[in-house]
């Protein structure tokens, strides 16, 4: 399934896929505290999500249903970079990875393992 | 004072702050332009005049008065009888018909209205829609971010947040203002950063998002306008030279090339209203950077010039003439005699007006005649309902040729109750029909309008006709209880 997100409806999907099913009031809650949302801005979002299909609504009481993982979610977004900015070839994406001086010898020994894996 | 009015005396003002502009925009602070702009925008917006003997327009009048044509003010007039003029030629038999048609279809008014909710929609919508997206903006948490919060408090809250779905920074917010920037900013940039904030910071502390949307209330009002589009257009863009240019002196001047570079990194689409702004984002981009690039020192000599400028600006610009407290002066004398004659009661009705007619026209058959006009009160309900309470036109006609040059404002006079009134006057020659249109101003409404008092025209004997004969009686007084 191809969802694109923005990160305001990733925040509500996040609660979604820790929490499981929650009502939209407790997700207007959570974020209310966490990031400052109104209400009204919060179901403004629930919506979005409603309607690009990523959240199945139950009523009674509005509960909110994740459609899609997290890995799901994970792999749209990484395959859209990899088109985006590698030219289709995950391959290079992989390099790229590599070559970040960032990463600690244990992430890049972990990633070298992945694809060996994959291979 | 009506729209068209405002607007045909602030067209003439953000003309010379346009020229100005183009000669003096690296010369002077630009803070000046904004300041012109504000007069501009009061001149636009509040409905009052204020009179002054510099006015250009005062200027205007005394050229008139040498020249047999009628001063500008009658532009106006005459359009607002156009308007009329199908009204008054209603036939009889349909003038309730006429009536009521008069009140919910005067076509100007109608497409003027239609005109200022569709711009006010449009600016609204926009605003709300995209409003809308701004508040589902996420926290942003960064040291730099935070201190640089604590260190720029001001009365009103500021919050600071991220948003995935723009590409440069961004303020909201009058009373609870919100500065967005884009989730990918370079966060570990400090300069940059720095600068950003510091110039949203600047905008919000001069309230330049008020002034946005009182440049889009003066843009809707007054739509039909192109010079009022043009303003709209410069004063944004004004806003953002002056917030820079106070960002350059603040940081200053020896950073004003880093802080430019930063501004091509950003490219600031800052507006609210993007669809308007993109359109004209690279001229005024560009301009941004000569302007900051150009910033000099403030010099004495330049604040002088601004000082003066903005001074002659609006007083010559924004202020009317005093002819209409001259008036006041020499004529009220007058204004008792003429309710004493009514008393007396010799006053003659010309012609007996059918009853109901949509418009009244009174004919002068002979110009000795002082005319207690009683049959105009007939009137009132339409022309109250034209435009409200505060509007009434009259049409004087006369059975000879007038001498125009003498029906001038120092020779008619209107009076309601014994005050005299601001009027518009136009006569047209061909068919010798004068007409007065007036219009209350708030303090005469709150008096009771035309309820309260009746109307008096008067006529004085300056005036002629077009074979020299002057009007022998002191005047001729039309009146409407």
């Amino acid at each position: 399934m191809e969802i694109k997100l923005f990160d305001s409806e990733l925040k509500i999907m996040e609660i979604l896929w820790k929490e499981g099913s929650v009502t939209a009031k407790h997700i207007a809650d959570v974020l209310g505290k966490q990031v400052g949302w109104s209400k009204t801005t919060t179901y403004t979002v629930i919506k979005k999500c409603l309607d690009k299909g990523a959240v199945l609504r139950i009523d009674p009481d509005f509960v909110c249903r994740a459609l899609i993982t997290r890995e799901q979610a994970q792999q749209f977004e990484t395959t859209e970079l990899i088109n985006k900015m590698y030219d289709g070839a995950a391959d290079q994406l992989i390099a790229s990875l590599l070559g970040r001086k960032k990463l600690s010898s244990k992430e890049i020994e972990r990633l070298k393992q992945l694809v060996n894996e994959l291979e | 004072m009506t729209v068209y009015e405002m607007s045909v005396s602030a067209s003439l003002l953000i003309l010379a702050i346009v020229v100005i502009r183009a000669l003096a925009i690296h010369q002077l602070p630009k803070a000046t332009f904004l300041v012109l702009w504000g007069v501009a925008m009061c001149r636009l917006l509040i409905p009052f005049s204020v009179t002054s003997s510099f006015s250009l327009y005062a200027a205007l009048d005394r050229l008139n008065h040498f020249r047999p044509e009628l001063p500008s003010a009658t532009v106006t007039s005459l359009q607002q009888v156009a308007t009329l003029k199908p009204i008054a030629n209603a036939t009889e038999q349909a003038v309730d018909a006429a009536t009521a048609a008069a009140v919910s279809i005067n076509p100007v008014w109608m497409i003027w209205v239609t005109g200022v909710t569709v711009c006010a929609l449009f600016f609204l919508i926009t605003h709300f829609r995209f409003r809308r997206v701004y508040q589902t903006a996420l926290p942003i948490d960064n040291r730099l971010i935070d201190e640089w919060l604590r260190s720029h408090k001001i009365r009103r809250p500021i919050q600071i947040r991220q948003l995935d779905r723009i590409n440069a920074p961004l303020t909201y917010g009058i009373l609870r203002p919100v500065i967005l920037l884009p989730k990918a900013t370079d966060w570990t940039d400090e300069k940059q950063l720095r600068y950003v904030l510091m110039h949203e910071f600047v905008h919000i502390k001069r309230f330049d998002t008020l002034w946005k949307w009182l440049l889009a209330a003066s843009l809707c009002v007054h739509w039909f306008n192109p010079m009022v589009w043009v303003m709209y257009l410069l004063a944004n863009r004004d806003i953002e030279l002056s917030c820079d240019e106070t960002v350059v002196r603040a940081f200053g001047a020896k950073q004003k090339s880093s802080y430019a570079l930063t501004l091509i990194n950003m490219e600031e689409k800052r507006s609210m209203y993007a669809p308007f702004c993109n359109n004209f984002s690279k001229n005024s981009i560009e301009e941004r950077i000569k302007a900051i690039m150009k910033l000099k020192k403030i010099s004495i000599v330049g604040t002088a010039a601004a000082l003066v400028l903005v001074i002659g600006v609006s007083v010559a610009f924004a202020t009317t003439g005093p002819h209409a407290k001259g008036i006041t002066a020499t004529a009220t004398p007058v204004a008792q005699n003429a309710s004493e004659n009514q008393i007396s009661g010799h006053g003659n009705l010309l012609k007996a007006e059918p009853k109901k007619d949509a418009f009244k026209e009174i004919d002068i058959t002979d110009l000795n005649l002082n005319i207690d006009a009683k049959n105009i009160s007939e009137a009132k309900n339409l022309t109250e309902s034209i435009t409200g309470d505060d509007f009434s036109s009259f049409v004087i006609k006369f059975q000879q040729d007038m001498d125009e040059s003498t029906l001038n404002s120092q020779n008619i006079l209107v009076f309601i109750g014994k005050k005299s009134t601001e009027f518009n006057y136009a006569y047209h020659a061909k068919s010798r029909k004068l007409n007065i249109d007036l219009k209350l101003d708030s303090e005469q409404k709150s008096q009771g309008g035309f309820t309260a008092a009746p109307v008096r025209i008067l006529l004085t004997k300056k005036i002629k006709t077009s074979d020299g004969k002057f009007i022998d009686n002191d005047y001729v007084c039309l009146y409407r209880e």
